[in-house]
């Protein structure tokens, strides 16, 4: 048994292993509905299948919610060929380059497949140079036509890589969906252990097509204050034109702390309260590349009057892929930190309520 | 009108860092209206308040620039974009920090001149060392252009027009509205340039029956250029549609209509670029839904660091807002 608080790396287990394509977050609400049922104060599904969760602490003060999001990048079967093959729709943002020949896991039972690609000698010389786009590829569940494929397959069933969690050395892991288990099962820590202060956690859906779960959540709840928790793209990897550029977050350098994305312009209030969250407690952390990806603060900071929003995230190579790496200690200094600054977040409320409001 | 537009002009302000300039708003409209707030994102509501229709008109204090994403081991600055900033408009310009320190903007010598993209450029801020710059600048550390306005004739050129200008038309407009039977906010939010973000939460909570963004306009009246029926001088533009909205035809009519009356020079404008659009875009959207049109100030070579309007122009959209806005709007159906 962990400690009390403690990261729950069983739970993180279960939930990267877990399924749950944009749209089809029905597994991933499951396990975190029987981990959270004994701590949570209040608990529903809303109508876009987000899991909200209100947990009470000692105080009061400012609307804080805490969010996370529930769904991974995949893939939609969108068509059943007369030889059995898949064709497929990407759903959210994947590298073509990284597809071909991987193994997949298709529909609700979850069979295994491969994406499979026209071998390169079969083609022109220059076709063997390029990269394969998820248009001329399939998913390959080894049936031996239409019929046999639609006994198990129907269009719109979405698709997984195949990958398990794994330790990965003694300061890594290895798995897929870290963006963003990894910010569920530090969200789930943060219900489960004692609170110092009243919170919402929203576990949402459909981050990865735009966010469209955190609009709804925010919409219902208008926070004051919210902080996005995330797995966000290290890119502490070789390659010379990378060093020019900044090759950073890294991994093993702790907690990364968002100024700019492209969805989101940190309250730089809340910034600085992290930064100081950080200091006192010790944690090392690391900023984000400013003006690439976006998270769930997008939406957060924009409903209703307004919101101080930022996204607190781990660094994890090889995101959006079959095998992220994540370091163990990022991965738990981020949960101190985020549990540092919490008791504060309340005292951040809404300059004099809205304009309105002043009247 | 110079004297405020050159002041609004040359102060500091990318998106997300309005302080300054919310600071010089702050200063010229008091006395002009009943109150002055902030939002928690940094909108800036100046309220003269009424029993009529609530309208808001909108203009941003934002502008584009750059922001810090890495500092080289010898203090050479990497940056990304704040909003729509052409790469093919910034090497050799310069740009400026909140402290003040002044940055030159350079592309590597080697690369491929026909593909100009942010991450080939550098600034070089005059450090020496990687030790030194960190004095002076970290990752997420934003700046703006850097240049002079200056005033020829009826044009005025100078950087972060877009929406300066506009900011000046509503405090002018603050300045020469006399009595409005309507609850009037000006609102000068934050944001727009990365997405109309502060616009949205300010509409949320004042909650209009109507109203109008004031921004600047692309034209059509410079050599060799996409066609569009838009002159400098000759008249503030009344939109028709962007990108991003259509304005409302009960709006758009009644802005014809004023400006008919006050025997102004006008324009109707259609800015037929799918992703050019001004707080409007999200203002119309609100709650259940904001009838809302929008006051276009006609500027060349916008998003350069020299934009240039036609002070004729700007005054003749003071007189349409402060028309619109001394009209009862409930009478007017709204």
């Amino acid at each position: 048994m962990a400690r009390p608080g403690a990261f729950p790396w069983e739970l993180f287990e279960a939930l990267s292993n877990a399924r749950g394509v944009t749209g089809d977050e029905g597994p991933v609400r499951r396990l975190l509905r029987d981990y959270l049922a004994p701590h949570a104060d209040r608990m529903e599904v809303d109508a876009m299948g987000s899991l909200l969760v209100e947990k009470r602490g000692r105080r009061t003060g400012a609307r804080v919610l805490l969010g996370a999001h529930m769904d991974e990048v995949g893939f939609m079967v969108v068509r059943i060929e007369k030889s059995g093959a898949l064709r497929l729709q990407k759903v959210g943002g994947l590298d073509d380059r990284l597809l071909a020949g991987k193994r997949v896991r298709v529909g609700p039972q979850a069979l295994p497949g491969v994406l499979g690609a026209k071998p390169p000698h079969l083609g022109q010389e220059e076709e063997a140079s390029r990269t394969v786009k998820l248009e001329d590829m399939y998913a390959d569940i080894g049936a031996a036509d239409e019929a046999e494929a639609r006994a198990h397959v129907r269009v719109g069933d979405t698709v997984t890589f195949d990958a398990a969690f794994e330790p990965w050395g003694a300061a890594l892991v290895r798995g897929k969906a870290f963006d963003d288990r990894v910010g569920c099962a530090l969200l789930a820590a943060l219900v489960a252990g004692p609170s110092p202060a009243d919170f919402v956690a929203a576990f949402t859906t459909q981050e990865e097509i735009g966010l469209r779960g955190a609009r709804v959540a925010a919409q219902r709840f208008e926070p004051e204050v919210a902080v996005a928790l995330e797995g966000t793209g290290a890119v502490d990897v070789p390659g010379k034109r990378l060093a020019a550029l900044g090759a950073f977050p890294c991994l093993g350098r702790g907690p990364v702390l968002t100024r700019r994305d492209s969805t989101t312009i940190s309250d730089p209030r809340l910034f600085e309260l992290f930064e100081r969250a950080a200091a006192a407690a010790g944690v090392r952390w690391q900023p984000k590349r400013p003006g690439i990806g976006g998270t769930d603060a997008g939406e957060y900071h924009r409903a209703g009057p307004g919101a101080r929003a930022i996204s607190v995230s781990v660094p994890c190579r090889y995101i959006h892929a079959p095998a992220a790496l994540a370091a163990r200690a990022d991965i738990e200094a981020t949960l101190e930190l985020v549990r540092a600054a919490l008791p504060k977040l309340a005292a951040l409320q809404r300059p004099g309520g809205t304009p309105r409001e002043n009247s | 009108m110079k004297e405020l537009l050159s002041e609004l002009s040359s102060a500091w302000g990318p998106s997300g860092e309005e302080g300054q300039v919310a600071a010089l708003v702050r200063r010229r409209v008091r006395g002009h209206v009943d109150t002055v707030a902030a939002d928690v994102l940094g909108n800036l509501v100046a309220r003269r308040r009424g029993k009529g229709a609530r309208v808001m008109v909108a203009a941003h204090m934002d502008e584009i620039g750059v922001v810090v994403s890495h500092v080289d081991p010898r203090g050479f600055v990497r940056f990304s974009n704040v909003g729509g900033v052409m790469a093919n408009l910034l090497a050799a310009q310069r740009v400026r920090l909140k402290s003040g320190r002044v940055g030159v903007v350079m592309e590597e010598e080697r690369g491929n001149k026909e593909d100009q993209k942010l991450d080939r450029m550098y600034a070089d801020f005059g450090f020496e060392s990687a030790a030194e710059a960190a004095r002076h600048v970290r990752v997420g550390d934003v700046a703006c252009f850097d240049r002079e306005p200056v005033v020829q004739g009826h044009r005025f050129v100078g950087k972060a027009l877009d929406d300066r200008v506009a900011c000046a038309v509503l405090i002018e407009a603050a300045r020469r509205l006399k009595r409005t039977p309507n609850d009037v906010s000006l609102v000068f939010t934050v944001q727009e340039e990365v997405g109309c973000r502060g616009a949205q939460p300010a509409a949320f909570a004042l909650d209009p029956e109507v109203a109008l963004a004031v921004d600047v306009t692309l034209t059509g009246d410079v050599p060799e250029c996409r066609p569009m029926a838009v002159s400098l001088g000759a008249g503030p533009g009344i939109k028709v549609k962007d990108g991003g909205h259509i304005g409302h035809p009960r709006v758009r009519e009644l802005l014809l209509r004023l400006a008919r009356r006050l025997r102004l020079k006008h324009q109707l404008e259609v800015l037929a670029l799918e992703r050019a659009s001004t707080d409007a875009s999200v203002i119309h959207k609100v709650r259940a839904g904001v009838p809302s049109g929008c006051v276009s100030i006609p500027c060349r070579y916008v998003h350069s660091v020299s934009e240039m309007v036609d002070l004729r122009d700007v005054e003749g959209a003071v007189r349409l807002v402060v028309a619109f806005l001394e009209t009862d709007l409930r009478k007017a159906g709204f």
